[in-house]
Parts: structure tokens; sequence; C-alpha cells
């Protein structure tokens, strides 16, 4: 019985590392597509107008950069007036490396629509911020692109979580959510 | 100071108490917490099943590690499930009578596995790490482990140019790797056993850097190591 027991659960373990190396691997190979969203890299990211998630068949080219929207109605309303949109569009390069994080602090305001751009200048790093359920993992080379709305308020911690070296346990940034 | 696990208790504390100053209270009752929890579960399985009062010593080191390593930002439920999970695995994943998985790695493992981060806040003096676990190492017999894992470890990531001594975590390789019960004997079956650990760190390195390295490879080396016992030396 223990013996089964005991199979069972490392089985159950084994089985969960392969699924995380398999969407890993999803992850990495649609990251070469740039765009992502809370670590699910079909998508096109959030909708600038209504906040839901944007569809590849509703696109506008403003400026030379083109936005993805929701439904048709969100294309028209972002062209009456495209700054008023973008201003609450907040891009990130965020550049993990032994031992911190650049730009520190990150400061956005609450509800806009933050985009990282992950890199790591040295070894592997992992940039995870509790509140938001964010965790992601970058190699060297790598260009992970993660997209959510800052709507919780305040300020927190950015960790490493993936062992980056002696100075692992102290390294952090801060993203700020001012009103 | 005959027993081992007294040096690596004293060992473990004065890592904590250095590391108190930056990371405050929380750390104290963080650690505290994952030490009650580990040692008060093996004394209660130990009651129950077995009939027999124990002190706890193995568990208290267990309870170091799994809080000490697990970032003590996490709510304390995740402390409690994963220090639960390290305790039992001890007593359920066995062959033949002992168990294989060394308890605070595989909880450690399991939580990287499902995403928690490790922050290794314990590691936060690592001449000291060193310097004792140099001496553990070689008086309980296990310097083949140490020397196998970072012969492999160093030997694949010179091969692909990444300094191997950049991002080795000397906690795990001198408190960790050389855990008594779950690592191997002798003095080919050591260096066997740290060749697979050291193999697969750097293989969940370039591959799944998303798991724990160490943690990872670890648990493979624990898995393997029934199979090492029949190697002769």
């Amino acid at each position: 019985m223990r013996r089964l027991l005991s199979i069972l659960v490392v089985s159950v373990t084994l089985l969960h590392v392969t699924y995380l190396y398999a969407q890993h691997d999803h992850e990495h190979s649609h990251d070469m597509g740039k765009t992502a969203m809370h670590q699910e890299s079909e998508d096109l990211g959030i909708c600038p107008v209504m906040r839901g998630k944007a569809s590849k068949d509703y696109s506008y080219v403003y400026e030379g950069k083109t936005y993805y929207f929701c439904c048709p109605s969100c294309v028209e309303e972002f062209k009456s007036d495209p700054e008023k949109y973008i201003s609450k569009i907040k891009e990130v390069n965020l550049e993990a490396y032994q031992f911190g994080f650049v730009p520190d602090p990150i400061i956005v305001k609450k509800d806009d629509i933050v985009k990282f751009s992950i890199t790591s200048r040295d070894v592997p790093h992992g940039v995870y911020i509790k509140e938001y359920g964010i965790n992601v993992s970058v190699k060297k080379g790598e260009i992970k692109k993660i997209e959510f709305i800052a709507d919780k308020e305040g300020e927190f911690y950015i960790l490493c979580s993936v062992y980056c070296g002696s100075g692992h346990s102290q390294m952090k940034g801060r993203f700020i959510v001012e009103r | 100071m005959k027993d081992k696990k007294n040096i690596v208790i004293a060992l473990l504390t004065i890592l904590c108490l250095i590391r108190i100053p930056q990371a405050g209270f929380r750390f104290i009752f963080w650690i505290l917490s994952g030490i009650v929890l580990c040692s008060g579960l093996d004394i209660l399985i130990n009651r129950i099943r077995w009939k027999k009062s124990i002190l706890p010593k193995s568990a208290i080191i267990t309870g170091f590690i799994v809080s000490g390593i697990l970032d003590y930002h996490q709510p304390f439920y995740m402390l409690a499930i994963i220090a639960t999970l390290a305790v039992l695995s001890k007593h359920i994943i066995q062959y033949k009578d002992k168990h294989i998985l060394n308890p605070a790695n595989f909880a450690l493992f399991t939580a990287s596995v499902f995403k928690l981060p490790l922050t290794w806040s314990i590691e936060s003096n690592i001449y000291l790490i060193i310097l004792v676990g140099l001496y553990l190492a070689y008086s309980i017999k296990k310097i083949f482990q140490v020397i196998g894992f970072l012969v492999f470890f160093s030997v694949f990531s010179l091969i692909n140019r990444i300094n191997p001594f950049i991002f080795i975590s000397w906690f795990f390789l001198f408190i960790m790797l050389i855990e008594p019960k779950t690592s191997g004997f002798g003095m080919k079956r050591g260096f066997v056993f740290g060749g697979i650990s050291g193999i697969t760190a750097f293989l969940i390195y370039k591959f799944v850097p998303v798991i724990d390295i160490f943690t990872g490879s670890l648990f493979v080396a624990n898995l393997a190591n029934p199979v090492l016992q029949k190697i002769r030396g």
C-alpha cells in the first residue's frame, strides 16, 4: 500500500513537471510573436477601451503602432480620441540582473494597462509579483511579455523566483501603483 | 557536538539570525512556524504510528530549511502545507522501509513546481556555509557527493560557456545535497549521486528554469538513489 502511494505521489509530481515543461516550451515559442497576456502567449493583450481580451480581428494602426481591440465599436471609440487611451498604457522594459531589476521602482497609475517586456542580463531570473499573480521566468536572450491591469493600489515587491546566485534572496524591485 | 545534527541546527540558527535585520519580524515568525509545524507533526506521527517519543532534530532541520527557502512573504497556510508535505513524505514515500526523498527538498521542489517562489533567505552567509559545510561533508563522509555535483555541473556549464560559480547555491551543496539518509553511501555511489544531481541541475537550468534547479536536481538524484545502492563501493 505504502509503495503504491509512493509511486502515485512521485508520478503525479513528475507529470506536473512534464506539463510545466510543455507549457514553458509553448510560452517560449510564442515569445518570438512578441505578445503575451498574463503569461498566456496566444493573447493579443488587453483591449485599451473596454479592457476585455483583444482579438486579431479588430485592430487599428496609430502612429505606426498596431492596437488590438475586443470589438468593432472599441475601434471606433479609440479612433475618436486615441491619446486618451494610449495615456493609460504603460510599457516598461524590465531587465533582471544579478541582483536587481531596472527600472526600479516602476511607478504606474491605478487602472493603467501595464505591459512588461522582461529580459535577463545574465543568468535566468524570475519576475514574481505576488499581489498580481505574476510569476514569469526569463533566460538571457529571451523576451517575455506580460500585460495586466494595475487594479490594486499600493507598493508591491518584485521578487526573483528563480535561484540566480548568492544574492538571490536580496533581489527585489518595487512596483508602485498610485491613485 | 558529537551528533552532527546539532551542528547543522546551530548553523541554521546563525544563518537565520544573520538574515533577521534585513528581513524583519515576519521572517522570525515564519522560521519559528516552520520549525514548530515540522517538529510537532513528526512527534505526533511517531507517537501515534510507532508509539515512541522522539527528539525531532531532523524535523527541526527540515523546518528550518523549508521556511528558510520558501518566500516568507507567502501566506502562513502555504508554509503549513509545504511543511506538512515535507514531514508526510518522510513517513509515506518509502522504499524498503526507508524514506528515499530528502523531506525538505521534496516539499520545496513541489512548491517550485506549483510556482511558489523560493527566495533562499536562509543563504545569508556563504563563507560560513562553505566552512561548516566542508567540515560536515568531510566528517559524515559525503564529500564525494559534493565533488560529483561540482564536477558535472561545472563541466556542463563551461561547455555551454556559463560560469557555474556565479549562480551555484552553496547552501544546497553543503547542507541539502549531503543529507545523510537519502544521498547514498560510499565513494563511487556518492560521486554518481552528486553527478546525477549536477547533470540534472544543468538540464533544468537550460530547459526548464521555471523549476528550481537545485531542488529539482536533488529530487531526481533521490529517486535514483535506490538503484545506486546496488553499485559496489
